[in-house]
């Protein structure tokens, strides 16, 4: 095969058994990889219904045919499995340079099963794989065990691996690779963590292959040249501030949620801004592996109490740990973030639990003498400490690790979780970006901007703007864009390229240039319509999952705060979210029934019937 | 009349004296087009322009207290 390497690991970590197997051709083409990959896994070898922390449930690491091709921003991998924090599927992508490099060791995904009676890590050098001991790691943060295995391995070699956190299953842990980057949501660290696995180093050699290098490398110049001359006339805000740059737009249309989603527009908005981490913090711009935007944050703080290096923060970052909970200290915010990097911990739903516990208080519905010290809005000191103790589960930090839902239902007030399918959401509020708000309720982990993000139409218009008040519409665009995405996903590339860059120049965003690049580097010619297809085939595939798994209509919804009750202030003042007209037209573009469910004559057309 | 005009990022040096936010006295009867003559941004440069937090084009007719924001063009998440 070219572009897919051909081969499949597996590793039982109840057995210690290892052994590869071919990747399937019509498999390949049919889910493409990365994600793709991930749900055919799942929906074959694990019953929907599965403990997520059982031996049962498996964890899927797959690179996608463009991932480590050079094509721009082919540098990613997607980690499926059976959230613990959901119990829907997680979909958490990273970039960085440990996903290329798996794939240079030989293999497009790693299938991980069972359950390790002690800690062990996984070593793939150039095709072998084995599983050794990692007792001596238990423990240890990402850092300090990417530096041991490193030491252990090879210098060169690229590790993934989780902390503490993931250890300690945390309902949101994340596994971190290339020490800052992070497979960041639904849990994946946990449920790694509950297999008894600490980390997986890969060493490579040698390149992909493709069907036509000569056609691909041509293409790909042209591409690249394009986006410099783009890029020349009007610099690109993720290069130049990062993606904190975003407070810009989003305070300015009244969508950067604050105050836990009470309202949109922050005072201290200036203070959490791209620019200002610029001229703060920043050490340099980091870019993933075959970037050109390099969006990456190397950050440094020497401000008292919150001293630090590592990357970070990103836009989530800022506005969950930020504006959510009334913090203008961006030196605060970022420690945090350096935290949740160390401990392995998701950024955004770290940021809108501590926002959620804030509420609770500020409300009577939480004393401070349950957390053990004080907690009002805009406390930077306490957003610090509490993610310490989320992340080794200390203290109040042992409810905080169980996300905001679970933390709001304690206390009585399950309204105050901003959540979807008990997943928190991404910085962009959808009473002010009507298609956000399907997009968080239609996601399939729940509340996510990754797996579509109308927010490119809404609010940046890329392509081209879309009336971000109005729901009519709605249901077609964010189908669109979620079909791209699922191709993006699988693919093994990163949105903020392939969206710009990568995709026809209408509300519609056809894959067109993805198609070109896959075409070369894997030589089995898709038709556009073939490609649509497949993304089409990915999500639908989701969704039987889901729906096995329990999760219908009633599960596609938003906390009534977004529904019910008008935004109070700012530019998007007077709306709610009209969540339940955009499901009727969704569902519809969709082809599934008006309970979300897919209809056989789709199934039929997908090739996904039974 | 008077409106107020916040200058974000690139488009900070278009501002007198590079401040951020300002007031601008403009003729009555004034779009985004005339605006943006006063403040010597060129119409081909690409930008995210709101008035009142919505997005406006160059027709635009603007009225006193108005708050225009204008910024580059951004993505990300």
């Amino acid at each position: 095969m070219k572009g897919w390497v051909g081969k499949i690991l597996r590793v039982d970590l109840t057995t210690k058994k290892i052994k590869e197997e071919i990747l399937d051709p019509k498999v390949a083409k049919d889910y493409i990889g990365g994600r793709g990959l991930g749900i055919y896994y799942l929906n074959k070898e694990i019953d929907p219904g599965t403990d997520p922390f059982s031996p049962q449930n498996i964890i899927i690491m797959a690179t996608g045919p463009l991932t480590g091709t050079g094509a721009p921003t082919g540098a990613r991998y997607m980690v499926m499995t059976k959230s613990p924090l959901t119990g829907a599927i997680t979909c958490s992508n990273a970039g960085g340079r440990f996903p290329t490099e798996m794939k240079r060791s030989g293999y497009d995904a790693i299938v991980l099963s069972g359950r390790a009676a002690e800690p062990l890590y996984l070593y793939i050098d150039q095709g072998t794989a084995q599983l050794r001991s990692a007792v001596h790691l238990w423990g240890q943060d990402t850092h300090a065990t990417t530096d041991t295995l490193l030491q252990e391995t090879d210098p060169k070699a690229r590790v993934a691996c989780i902390g503490p956190a993931g250890e300690k299953l945390v309902l949101f842990a994340a596994i971190m690779n290339d020490r800052d980057r992070a497979a960041g949501r639904s849990g994946v660290g946990a449920v790694m963590g509950s297999k008894n696995l600490k980390a997986i180093v890969v060493k490579g050699k040698g390149s992909v292959q493709l069907a036509d290098p000569d056609g691909f490398k041509a293409f790909n110049k042209d591409i690249l040249n394009k986006y410099k001359e783009a890029v020349a006339k009007t610099p690109l805000g993720l290069t130049v501030n990062g993606t904190a740059g975003v407070v810009v737009a989003t305070q300015n249309f009244g969508v950067l949620p604050t105050k836990n989603w009470q309202l949109g527009t922050f005072e201290g908005w200036q203070e959490i801004q791209g620019e200002s981490l610029s001229k703060k913090f920043l050490v340099k711009n980091k870019a993933c592996y075959a970037c050109p935007i390099a969006c990456g944050r190397v950050t440094r703080v020497t401000e008292p109490g919150f001293e630090g290096e590592g990357e970070g923060p990103e836009y989530e970052t800022v506005y969950a740990m930020g504006s959510n909970c009334m913090i203008d200290n961006l030196a605060a915010i970022t420690k945090a973030n350096y935290i949740c990097n160390e401990l392995g911990l998701d950024t955004i739903t770290m940021g809108a639990t501590v926002a959620c516990a804030m509420e609770l208080v500020d409300r009577g519905y939480l004393s401070e003498d349950d957390i053990g010290r004080p907690l009002k809005w805009g406390d930077g000191e306490a957003l610090v400490a509490l993610t310490r103790m989320t992340g080794n589960r200390e203290g109040f930090g042992d409810l905080l690790a169980e996300g905001s839902y679970r933390l709001a239902e304690r206390y009585g007030h399950p309204e105050l979780a901003i959540v979807s399918k008990k997943q928190e959401f991404p910085g962009y509020e959808p009473r002010g970006a009507q298609a956000m708000g399907l997009a968080y309720a239609t996601s399939p982990i729940g509340g996510s901007h990754m797996r579509g993000d109308p927010a490119y139409f809404e609010l940046f218009g890329v392509p081209e703007f879309m009336d971000r008040l109005q729901w009519k519409g709605k249901g077609i665009v964010t189908k669109a864009f979620q079909d791209i995405s699922a191709i993006i996903d699988a693919a093994g590339l990163c949105i903020f390229f392939s969206i710009r860059n990568l995709a026809s120049k209408d509300l519609g965003v056809a894959p067109v240039g993805i198609l070109k690049y896959l075409n070369m580097a894997t030589g089995v010619n898709y038709t556009l319509e073939e490609l649509q297809k497949a993304g089409e085939r990915i999500i639908t595939a989701e969704r039987l999952f889901l729906n096995k798994a329990g999760f219908d209509r009633k599960d596609d919804s938003l906390p009534t705060r977004l529904t019910e009750k008008p935004m109070p202030e700012g530019p998007s003042k007077g709306m709610v979210c009209h969540i339940d007209e955009m499901l009727d037209e969704y569902y519809q573009a969709r082809g599934w029934t008006p309970n979300g469910i897919p209809t056989p004559e789709l199934l039929e057309k997908l090739g996904l019937h039974q | 009349m008077d409106v107020q005009v916040k200058l974000y990022g690139l488009f900070k040096k278009y501002a007198p004296e590079e401040r951020q936010e300002f007031q601008l006295k403009l003729p009555p009867d004034s779009n985004v087009k005339k605006l943006l003559k006063i403040l010597n941004i060129p119409f081909e440069q690409e930008r995210t322009l709101l008035v009142n937090g919505q997005l406006a084009g160059l027709e635009r007719r603007l009225e006193s207290e108005d708050i225009i924001v204008i910024f580059s063009p951004m993505s990300g998440g």
